[in-house]
């Protein structure tokens, strides 16, 4: 028996077996570690939390796990694109289209994505004055469904093979006809999972912003960040129930032979039109909020009011809309009628307009302000110089013609990464050193945000930067090689260089919070940031109680922390009174219900049907009993909030 | 300002091998097109980023917290009605300069196969990894390497096997993706002789990367000697 | 608590966040039933070596299949009547006729489908049945998903009787019975009666 396991792990190719010792060797590292410190207790009452903030910092962390993850990838894709006709390890033909097709599924889908969904948990409800979101349990089962389809989509790699069609996952290639090994078949149950949990959370928060407001806080008063997750989760709801559609349509095509993508007797670019319907709007899905992050950093550390906030509430609205109209320039080559692409060359130029609004929107924000340098600024102040870039690349792609020549090159590459990285990494970068202080009462170290912004910017230009020339320089998309005569050896090389210095500069980012957290001994005011806070979030304690809000804010201005620090005062009026708290009950339906989809999945990606219906089963199950609960939630009396909200006062 | 330092290095190191980029180097006349509206994009979205830079770095050194300000209270302002429509009415006016050229050469180069006289006719099969060129007038069918005459429009009809890829001759125009349920028409003039390297440009599989082609273009004369030797060959 | 009207436990802030949270539901499955619609509009001249939808639907049964689900929305609205009325055995009764109705229509669709099987269209067979089965089966699998949804409730409505977590639960789950019912019309509309001309 030991003989023909041995047999055949060694059977197995050389990079599978180093990702296995590595897993089995965290996962041994992080049992003993739990256990060592006593820590199981303390993991499962996180397991269980319905605690906003809790589950924020949870999507946080399972999705920066899953940005290392894809981060090796894009360091060994560019080891392989170091020199031309390049041999590095096994990564070749084959095994090079997997790894850009889960570095970028892993990367839109499992980190972009949750990272800002992860801000939006801890911030929103802190914005507009609430004590939790509208509903926690199914905030808990998003997280669970997410780190569920995760987990499937980076498991594949190790078990049968990932997905290999791109991210795209164009239709035929992906259909079982050319790519017959469960790798494709990873990628719509996966995504099918945790998409499932994103429109929840889109759901979750549409209602709570709608319904939870404190008392004052109009819609024309919320912060800009928490307008722009607004908006976000509107396009969540639609755009991720549109890549249903299509992942239920890829799925069926794999396991039940439909043959509706199929080249002779279907018609693949339904899965084209399909799948940008939603890949567009899932770009401003993950810009919008990064957009909203900004603005209200700008705005702190310039010391000024956002400038024109309600052309940027209309900017943000506007890009949203236009978002859903734009997908066809995705499809400028696959030859539609000139009048379709017509109109959708339209649209996306259009939608400059807005973007541009929202640039000098922000420039004219730090005029007159007294503008500090701290690491949340610097990566507000990159993302302008960065998204500006990425942005006239974007109309420069908008022209159709020259659009044929940039389509499917590595232009398209840089300008996505311009505008990806640009927005949304810089975006949660600065949303994370801006409200660290918040959620765990310590301010990340100064000196090693500012190394890891400046290692992490300039390694981005060097690497994104020579991209936009190999494109032009007729070097297709996703090739793992080129030939020596073609001149690109050389700014491949440079890019390669830049891929490691960013990778160092998430190193400082890791060290960073290493040291914070095990060095860094003060704790923080309320508002960490000079006194220059405006928002609700600064008015409470860091880290705010398991109630936030000890008594209701009352508000009366955009900005009501601002307003009261110009008249002099330490903090706004709490006029509420103090009243019994109900907290919702922690739960492990979630996490069971996570467990469930898991099996489920790995039941139809290998066509086990037992399998699949057993997950399933334990999946409705728990819904029964989620169903049947008794929700008393938790009590607090008011006397016992009186007595901690005067104590975390001193 | 270290960022744009190392951004100025990379673009003077690129702008040495610039005889190598393919797409500012053409040879066709389609390609010819294109690369204008790259100019004219790029010479307008230039504009947009000097003004952008230009108030960026001017509002950063000016507006900096100097020592002794920290307990400042700057003014508020709302915003500005003028200043905000003059950044909504000089992008709309500077997208309406680029939309008009953009929007009559997608309609030229779009519908250029029904326009052009006497084209040459080439028959493209693409499938996983290699490229079927056949000649209907002179039944001549090569692989993997196309011959074309100078001056000449010629009309590639272009056909899959199996998946989607992608076809593209960087130096001679711009690309149109080869379906398989579909047949798409690419028309293409190149007006220098030479050879240049033809790709496959959408992914459609493990070898993806080496589905390439060569294409020389040659003198009408010594173009209608090859048919001519190549179809007594081929018989 | 127990002299609350029905209305009152509907006005309830968590239910009027129930409520507006499942009409943000319905527009993710407008979006959805729309991509199908799409889906199968698309390729419903591609019929391959399959019949055409001409050869293939028989109106008359469909028909039975459609009084049967439109009776159930019929029903469905009378529960929620009773419902308002806090007439607990009465609202019982008439969403328990809602769900036999539900489950008579699922028996209708599956003995179609196995007619359309036996005579030799598949799921694999064309692009167009391809696109049938997934819309029509999605359709399917949400009134099944209604049927054991407002079964679970019915049996809390029987333990709790009508109070302020079981009344939004049947409410909302009336507004589902009569979405999935509206979806009918349309299939019945683009798929069948389209189909048949």
């Amino acid at each position: 028996m030991m003989n023909v396991i041995l047999d055949y792990l060694l059977s197995l190719p050389s990079d599978i077996i180093f990702a296995d010792i590595s897993f089995t060797i965290m996962l041994i590292a992080t049992v003993y570690f739990l256990t060592k410190y006593a820590k199981w207790k303390w993991l499962w009452s996180w397991i269980t939390s319905t605690d906003h903030k809790k589950i924020g910092i949870m999507y946080l962390f399972v999705s920066f796990l899953f940005f290392i993850r894809a981060g090796i990838e894009a360091l060994l894709i560019r080891m392989q694109l170091a020199f031309p006709n390049n041999e590095f390890w096994v990564f070749q033909g084959e095994r090079f289209n997997q790894l850009t097709s889960t570095h970028g599924t892993v990367m839109i889908f499992l980190v972009a994505t949750p990272l800002l969904i992860g801000l939006m948990n801890v911030i929103v409800p802190l914005q507009i004055g609430a004590r939790d979101v509208a509903f926690p349990f199914m905030n808990s089962l998003s997280l669970w469904l997410f780190i569920s389809g995760g987990i499937l989509i980076n498991a594949s790699f190790v078990a049968g093979g990932s997905p290999n069609a791109g991210w795209t996952t164009y239709a035929p290639l992906a259909s079982k006809e050319f790519t017959p090994g469960p790798g494709n078949s990873y990628y719509p149950i996966g995504l099918q999972v945790a998409g499932l949990g994103t429109i929840m959370g889109g759901i979750n928060f549409i209602v709570t912003i709608i319904k939870m407001r404190a008392p004052g806080m109009r819609f024309m008063r919320m912060p800009l960040s928490t307008w722009s997750m607004f908006i976000t989760s509107i396009l969540i709801v639609y755009a991720f129930s549109a890549l249903a559609v299509a992942l239920l349509l890829l799925t069926f095509e794999r396991l039940f032979g439909t043959v509706i993508l199929s080249a002779s007797e279907g018609n693949p670019l339904i899965w084209q039109h399909l799948f940008w319907i939603f890949g567009h709007p899932e770009v401003y899905i993950i810009a919008l909020p990064a957009f909203g992050i900004f603005s209200d950093v700008i705005s702190v550390f310039s010391k000024r009011k956002l400038f024109g906030y309600p052309s940027m509430v209309f900017a943000i609205i506007l890009i949203g809309f236009l978002g859903f109209m734009v997908w066809v320039h995705h499809m400028f080559t696959v030859g539609l009628n000139t009048n379709i692409t017509i109109f959708f060359a339209l649209t996306t130029m259009l939608i400059a307009v807005p973007t541009g609004i929202k640039i000098f929107n922000w420039l004219f924000t730090m005029r007159g302000g007294r503008i500090r340098f701290d690491t949340p600024m610097l990566y507000a102040l990159g993302f302008i110089f960065t998204f500006v870039i990425g942005g006239v690349t974007g109309v420069m792609l908008g022209t159709v013609p020259a659009d044929y020549q940039y389509h499917d090159s590595y232009f398209v590459v840089a300008h996505l990464h311009y505008v990806i990285i640009g927005a949304t990494i810089f975006g949660v970068f600065s949303g994370v050193y801006y409200w660290w202080p918040k959620m765990f009462g310590k301010k990340l170290n100064e000196t090693l945000g500012k190394w890891n912004f400046w290692t992490f910017g300039i390694g981005f230009h060097i690497t994104f930067f020579p991209m936009h020339v190999m494109g032009l320089m007729g070097m297709p998309r996703r090739v793992f090689t080129y030939p020596e005569g073609d001149g690109l050896g050389f700014l491949n090389f440079i890019s390669t260089c830049g891929a490691f210095m960013m990778g160092i500069g998430v190193l400082f980012f890791m060290i960073n919070i290493y040291i914070t957290t095990r060095y860094t001994k003060k704790r923080v005011l309320n508002d960490p940031w000079f006194s220059r806070g405006r928002t609700l979030e600064w008015t409470i304690p860091s880290p705010p109680p398991a109630y936030n809000f000890a008594r209701l804010p009352e508000v009366k201005s955009r900005e009501p922390l601002w307003d009261a620090y110009e008249r002099g005062n330490k903090n706004i009026n709490f006029i509420g009174e103090y009243e019994d708290i109900h907290l919702p009950n922690s739960t492990s339906l979630p996490f069971f219900m996570g467990i469930g989809f898991l099996i489920a999945s790995f039941g139809f990606v290998f066509e086990i049907w037992p399998v699949a219906l057993s997950g399933m089963l334990i999946v409705f199950l728990m819904m029964s009993i989620r169903s049947f609960q008794q929700k008393n939630g938790i009590h607090l009396p008011k006397e016992k909030v009186r007595v901690q909200d005067m104590r975390g006062e001193d | 300002m270290t960022f744009r330092y190392a951004l100025f290095v990379i673009v003077i190191i690129s702008a040495s091998g610039c005889s190598n980029i393919a797409v500012l180097n053409p040879k066709g006349s389609e390609a010819q097109s294109e690369l204008n509206l790259l100019y004219l994009s790029l010479a307008l979205m230039s504009i947009v980023l000097l003004v952008v830079f230009t108030l960026f770095t001017r509002f950063l050194m000016k507006y900096r917290e100097l020592p002794g300000q920290e307990n400042d209270f700057p003014t508020q302002v709302n915003g500005n009605k003028k200043l905000e429509i003059t950044w909504v009415v000089i992008p709309i006016a500077i997208l309406t300069i680029l939309a008009v050229p953009t929007f009559a050469t997608t309609y030229q180069l779009d519908n250029k196969t029904e326009i052009v006289r006497e084209p040459l006719e080439i028959n493209v099969t693409a499938q996983q990894y290699k490229w079927k060129f056949h000649y209907p007038e002179h039944d001549i069918t090569l692989e993997n390497e196309v011959k074309l005459p100078v001056d000449r429009p010629v009309v590639f009809t272009l056909h899959s096997k199996d998946v989607i890829h992608s076809f593209w001759l960087p130096q001679l125009g711009g690309k149109k993706d080869v379906l398989p349920n579909q047949v798409n028409k690419l028309t293409l003039t190149p007006l220098e002789t030479g050879v240049y390297d033809g790709k496959c440009a959408e992914l459609c599989g493990a070898n993806h990367a080496l589905m390439t082609f060569d294409t020389t273009v040659i003198e009408q004369e010594a173009f209608n000697q090859w048919t001519r030797v190549a179809d007594i060959q081929e018989d | 608590m127990e002299t609350m009207s029905t209305q009152m436990h509907l006005n309830h802030k968590q239910a009027q966040m129930n409520i507006l949270a499942f009409w943000f539901l319905i527009g993710a499955e407008v979006v959805v039933f729309g991509c199908l619609f799409g889906i199968y509009l698309a390729v419903k001249s591609l019929t391959g070596q399959g019949p055409t939808p001409n050869e293939l639907f028989k109106l008359n049964e469909i028909m039975l299949s459609t009084v049967v689900l439109l009776t159930s929305s019929f029903t469905c609205a009378i529960a929620v009547y009773f419902l308002n009325l806090s007439k607990k055995l009465l609202t019982l009764l008439f969403f328990l006729i809602t769900i036999l109705l539900g489950l008579a229509f699922i028996g209708l669709e599956i003995r179609e489908f196995t007619l359309y099987v036996e005579e030799g269209a598949k799921i694999s067979t064309s692009a167009f049945l391809g696109a049938f089965y997934l819309l029509l089966g999605t359709h399917g699998f949400h009134v099944l998903f209604g049927v054991i949804w407002i079964s679970l409730l019915l049996v809390q409505l029987w333990l709790k009787g009508i109070n302020q977590e079981t009344a939004p639960k049947l409410f909302i789950a009336s507004l589902y019975w009569h979405f999935i019912d509206v979806i009918w019309v349309i299939i019945f509309t683009i798929v069948y009666l389209i189909g048949k001309v």
